[in-house]
């Protein structure tokens, strides 16, 4: 572990950087409570042992900060100190340390503590560790490998940030598989999924130079373009619809060559359009008339659908 | 006529003890030194250069009744002459910290027998520092 002294006596130092080093662990050291703050945030720290009175910062203050700091992984801190009253050891517990030790520190005391440092801190990583993955987990559609639609969500939501505040743009395709239904229908659940699945192969090979495209329901899929107008997003989900068409999916309703097919509904995303959900309805607007005007088609967003053309 | 810091043995009765107390230094240099050849006559060199400061802050303070002041420096010896083996000076100096602020209790006296513990405390040091040297040699002289 990587452990970080504090203390503003410079012998007390010495005696614990000795003494963290003879039990295995590799010893940082500070001398005031400010220093050790500055080299916590760096991260990294796994555990600080501090002194409890010194000047500028003391210990206590210094676990407080390191207990607000969400983002520097656990630091397991112990307070040392030549008073062993209840209630001061009481307030450094609820300032923050996890154990305290008394001054002058002994080598089996510190040894004693570094265990239970060693145990909890490996607890608090792996913790740390399957958070990450299931954060992941939780936004990824496991069928078609794309993000789902909470990763979809939060992208939208960063993305209007930008464009509200740097007036970046990006234009978003709504794709729906063309009577999709049909296809479980006829063929099954499995070649139902086999399709979506090969659409989401499709989509993720497609995606170029920041392209990215999320399942967004059942059949419904969307793509961001950045920094690309609504007509020359509109083409490359043009080619995207021939691709599909060239993987030959069968599909009886289809009335292309009974292969299965997309609509596609685009809308712009800029420092005018920046209401994520009232775009995604003019988006599902744009998407039906491309579906009424007879699928496997692409439409924009119309000043009737309710926001500017794009 | 000033009393003598330094008892003087006296036939019959028992030597005083020293003011460092040997065992204490080499028990913790055994303990936590392994690997670390150099770590008593680092830790002896650092408290020479260290302690007097302390001290210097520990009389200014009582001398201007600055009771928070000598409570303060006297903190900051205590642990070290305690982990070094300078343990009547660490129970002294402890004294004078709990003493301070506390009415009735004659902070100076207390005070002037730390400083006094102290001299003794640093000439012993500064034997245990010489015998290193001589044992290690000077930094940077070839010996």
């Amino acid at each position: 572990m990587r452990v970080l002294g504090v203390d503003d006596d410079s012998v007390s130092r010495l005696v614990l950087r000795a003494t963290v080093g003879s039990l295995g662990h590799e010893c940082l050291l500070a001398a005031d409570g400010r220093q050790a703050w500055d080299i916590v945030q760096r991260g990294g720290v796994d555990v600080v042992i501090t002194d409890r009175m010194m000047p500028d910062m003391d210990g206590l203050e210094l676990c407080r900060r390191i207990r607000e700091q969400p983002n520097t992984g656990y630091v397991y801190v112990v307070l040392a100190s030549v008073l062993d009253a209840h209630d001061q050891v009481r307030e450094g517990m609820l300032a923050g340390a996890d154990d305290y030790l008394l001054k002058p520190l002994r080598r089996h005391d510190v040894e004693l503590r570094l265990i239970a440092a060693e145990r909890v801190s490996a607890g608090h990583r792996q913790l740390e560790q399957a958070t990450s993955e299931l954060r992941m987990i939780a936004r990824r559609d496991p069928l078609t490998g794309l993000g789902n639609r909470l990763a979809l969500q939060e992208e939208l939501a960063t993305l209007a940030h930008r464009a509200d505040r740097y007036g970046h743009r990006y234009s978003i395709a709504l794709l729906d598989l063309d009577h999709f239904k049909a296809v479980n229908d006829d063929l099954g659940h499995q070649a139902g999924d086999d399709a979506l699945h090969a659409v989401g192969q499709l989509l993720a090979a497609s995606c170029r130079g920041g392209d990215t495209c999320y399942r967004y329901g059942g059949e419904e899929f969307l793509c961001i373009f950045p920094e690309q107008s609504a007509e020359t997003a509109g083409i490359a989900v043009r080619r995207l619809q021939q691709d599909l068409i060239a993987l030959a999916i069968p599909n009886a309703a289809s009335s292309y060559g009974g292969q299965l097919t997309f609509s596609a509904g685009i809308a712009e995303l800029n420092t005018h359009t920046a209401d994520v959900d009232g775009l995604l309805r003019q988006t599902d607007l744009a998407l039906y008339r491309a579906k009424a005007n007879g699928r496997n088609r692409v439409e924009v967003v119309l000043p009737s659908d309710g926001v500017s053309a794009a | 006529m000033p009393v003598p810091i330094q008892p003087q043995p006296v036939d019959g009765c028992p030597a005083p003890r020293p003011a460092v107390d040997v065992d204490v230094l080499t028990d913790l240099v055994e303990q936590i030194g392994k690997g670390l050849p150099g770590l008593r006559g680092e830790l002896v060199a650092d408290y020479l250069r260290d302690a007097p400061r302390q001290i210097s802050k520990l009389v200014a303070a009582l001398a201007a009744k600055d009771d928070a002041g000598a409570a303060a420096a006297a903190h900051q010896l205590r642990s070290g002459s305690a982990l070094l083996g300078a343990t009547r000076l660490a129970q002294l100096l402890s004294e004078v910290e709990a003493a301070a602020g506390r009415s009735g209790s004659d902070l100076g006296a207390l005070g002037a027998t730390a400083v006094a513990e102290f001299a003794l405390v640093r000439v012993e040091m500064g034997e245990l520092h010489s015998a290193d040297l001589l044992v290690r040699g000077i930094p940077g002289q070839a010996r």
